[in-house]
């Protein structure tokens, strides 16, 4: 009775422990996942809005305007080139 | 012995979990014990994006800090206002203002990450931050009418108000999901215990008809213009006249959507879809349309014009009081005769022009989906009397909103077919997708009229009273309008709506725009405002759409 108990004992006591440490270990983790996808999410938000913010067309006009660049661009239709056809 | 004791007494204690767990989780599982380790939580869903057709983001969600002071934490009050007034740029005074040590809690601002950073790098004691959703705009106000506001109920949720946001708020603002879980004292979860988690449905994200660099260009145009005019409000649609999707809107004076608390009401206000007005001569081509489409007239007979026409106690002349004598209908458009268009209505008949008005869709809304549309206003046809039937064939004694008025004229030029304006092109999420389409209210006039009014209306463009500094090469369509303000009952003919309706090129049309600037100071004429105004977005509009010449 006491060889068999003995053991039973240390082994269920061990299970428990392994339990209870995988347990808290596996909450880590969890807790870890949790927090590391919502800093992820947050920094990808952050990068979206960067790239959108200088891909703005009020960004591009701010440097335009910094930049002193202030004329249109005219465009030349090919269809309708006077010099090129006047005879 | 000692082994067997210490067995019995571990037997004993295990044997009391027990119990106490049989107690609390079958004979009485519902007590307050469970809400002391579960953790119940709304997991917020993001809400839908709107872009322009072409995918470019007009709003988006950002993360702002609520920035925070618990005073009674701060130990050196003087350090942390020295270190804090350093980042924030706020003054020594406000700073110490707040450090009110009988306050726990007390917010300071609104901070960016950069700023939340910084202010975590100083490790001072008694400053914490909250997590708040916003709303960010790349192309800061361009659009603020057309996209509304994200406001919060009573609650604290989000909700949209007018434009996008109010008509679509159930589909951008998806649905909520659940978080239940048992949670220790250090939030980390009890695997035991309970563990459900409900994914929330993020809200549908918005592609809308608008094109971010014709609205770019509408803006920069209309602002340049209220520098030039001077005008009190100002409005421009741009169109595709066989779709009806609105290209582009904008309207003055806009509010800034970032500080849109900063506002009063009034200026939440789409003008384009809200407001009424009386729309003057560019009302002439849908009578002359209708009365043509009757086979009441034909484009080249001959009218008379030989002077002022009395209805009842009531004059009407001409707006500059030059009659012409013998003239085509044609040339009625061109000048803009009132006294023609009279001609023209009582060749309709009354039943007509007023069946072509209610036709063209006036007094009932477009269907438009933004939020804040007014219907307009058609009286009876009991309360109509002769001055009501003569005055309407020249666009006054009638209430409009600029986007009847634009999809109204938009069926004189796609061959007859009066659409639903639309704004939203396509609302997708993750397993879904719907797209919009043009929508035919009904048939206003047929293919073959159609033709006809457009190519008068390209006369009345190269013909008319004033020579526009016109695109070369391009033939335009298009209509001005003087109408003058009812104030007490009366007309002030100082107070105008000046507007012009065009549309390019003229064969098939690219689009269509309608400009109403609402008193302006410069001129009262439209001939002398709004259209070169619509000339100068004509212009850049013919190439970004990358439309040759035609001669």
């Amino acid at each position: 009775m006491k060889k068999f108990l003995v053991p039973a004992f240390l082994i269920l006591f061990l299970i428990n422990i392994f339990t209870f440490v995988t347990g808290i270990n596996l909450a880590d983790k969890i807790t870890f996942y949790e927090k590391e996808t919502k800093r992820l999410y947050q920094e990808n938000q952050d990068l979206e809005t960067k790239v959108f913010s200088v891909d703005s067309l009020k960004y591009a006009s701010s440097l335009a305007e910094a930049l002193k660049f202030t004329k249109n661009a005219q465009p030349v239709y090919l269809d309708n080139l006077k010099y090129a056809l006047n005879k | 012995m000692r082994l067997k004791l210490i067995f019995i007494a571990f037997l004993v204690v295990f044997l009391l979990i027990i119990g106490k767990l049989f107690y609390l989780q079958i004979l009485n599982p519902y007590t307050a014990q469970d809400e002391l380790y579960l953790k119940t939580r709304k997991i917020l869903p993001q809400r839908g994006k709107i872009y322009d057709r072409l995918g470019q983001p007009l709003a988006v969600n950002i993360t702002n800090y609520l920035l925070y002071f618990e005073p009674k934490k701060v130990t050196d009050k003087y350090v942390f206002t020295k270190k804090v007034e350093d980042i924030l740029q706020i003054e020594e005074a406000t700073i110490s203002a707040k450090l009110d040590s009988n306050k726990d809690w007390i917010a300071v601002k609104t901070v960016d990450k950069d700023t939340k950073t910084k202010l975590e790098a100083t490790q001072l004691a008694g400053i914490g931050f909250e997590n708040k959703n916003n709303r960010y705009y790349p192309e800061a106000s361009l659009s603020a009418h057309l996209l509304g506001i994200v406001g919060k109920t009573d609650l604290g949720d989000d909700v949209g108000y007018f434009g996008v946001e109010g008509f679509y708020d159930k589909d951008l603002a998806g649905l909520p999901g659940l978080l239940k879980s048992d949670r220790d004292l250090l939030d980390k979860p009890i695997l035991i215990g309970t563990q459900e988690k409900i994914d929330p449905e993020d809200g549908r994200d918005l592609y809308l008809t608008i094109d971010k660099s014709v609205q770019k260009i509408v803006k920069n145009k209309l602002l340049q213009a209220l520098e030039t005019y001077k005008f009190k409000e100002g409005c421009v649609i741009v169109a595709n006249p066989y779709t009806m999707e609105i290209l582009a809107l904008s309207c003055l004076p806009d509010f800034d959507l970032d500080k849109y608390y900063e506002f009063s009401d009034s200026y939440f206000k789409n003008q384009a879809i809200s407001d009424l007005y009386e729309p003057g001569s560019i009302f002439k081509p849908l009578i002359v349309a209708a009365g043509i489409e009757e086979k009441s007239i034909k484009p080249d007979e001959i009218y008379n014009e030989e002077g002022p026409v009395k209805i009842g106690e009531y004059t009407i002349r001409t707006w500059n009081s030059k009659y012409e004598g013998k003239i085509s209908i044609t040339r009625i458009l061109e000048k803009s005769s009132n006294v023609g268009m009279v001609y023209i209505g009582e060749k309709m008949g009354n039943q007509k022009v007023y069946s072509y008005i209610k036709k063209f869709g006036f007094g009932e809304l477009t269907g438009i989906d933004l939020q804040g549309e007014a219907g307009g206003y058609l009286k009876n046809l009991d309360n109509w009397y002769p001055i009501d039937y003569a005055t309407v064939t020249f666009g006054q004694g009638i209430v409009v909103t600029p986007l009847q008025m634009i999809t109204a004229f938009s069926s004189l030029i796609n061959d007859g077919k009066l659409l639903r304006p639309y704004v939203v092109l396509q609302a997708k999420n993750s397993d879904q997708e719907k797209n919009a389409q043009a929508q035919v209210v009904r048939q206003t006039i047929s293919p073959k009229t159609s033709a006809i009014i457009r190519k008068m209306l390209v006369d009345t463009v190269e013909h008319g009273e004033v020579n526009w500094a016109k695109p070369k090469g391009y033939k335009i369509g298009g209509k001005t309008g003087t109408a003058q303000i009812a104030v007490q009952g009366k007309y002030d003919a100082t107070k105008t709506n000046a507007s012009f309706i065009g549309f390019a090129p003229a064969d098939k049309p690219k689009f269509i725009a309608l400009i109403v600037l609402k008193e302006p100071q410069s001129s009262i004429w439209g001939s002398e405002t709004a259209a070169p105004l619509f000339f100068d977005i004509a212009k850049e509009l013919l190439v970004y759409y990358n439309i040759p010449p035609e001669r």
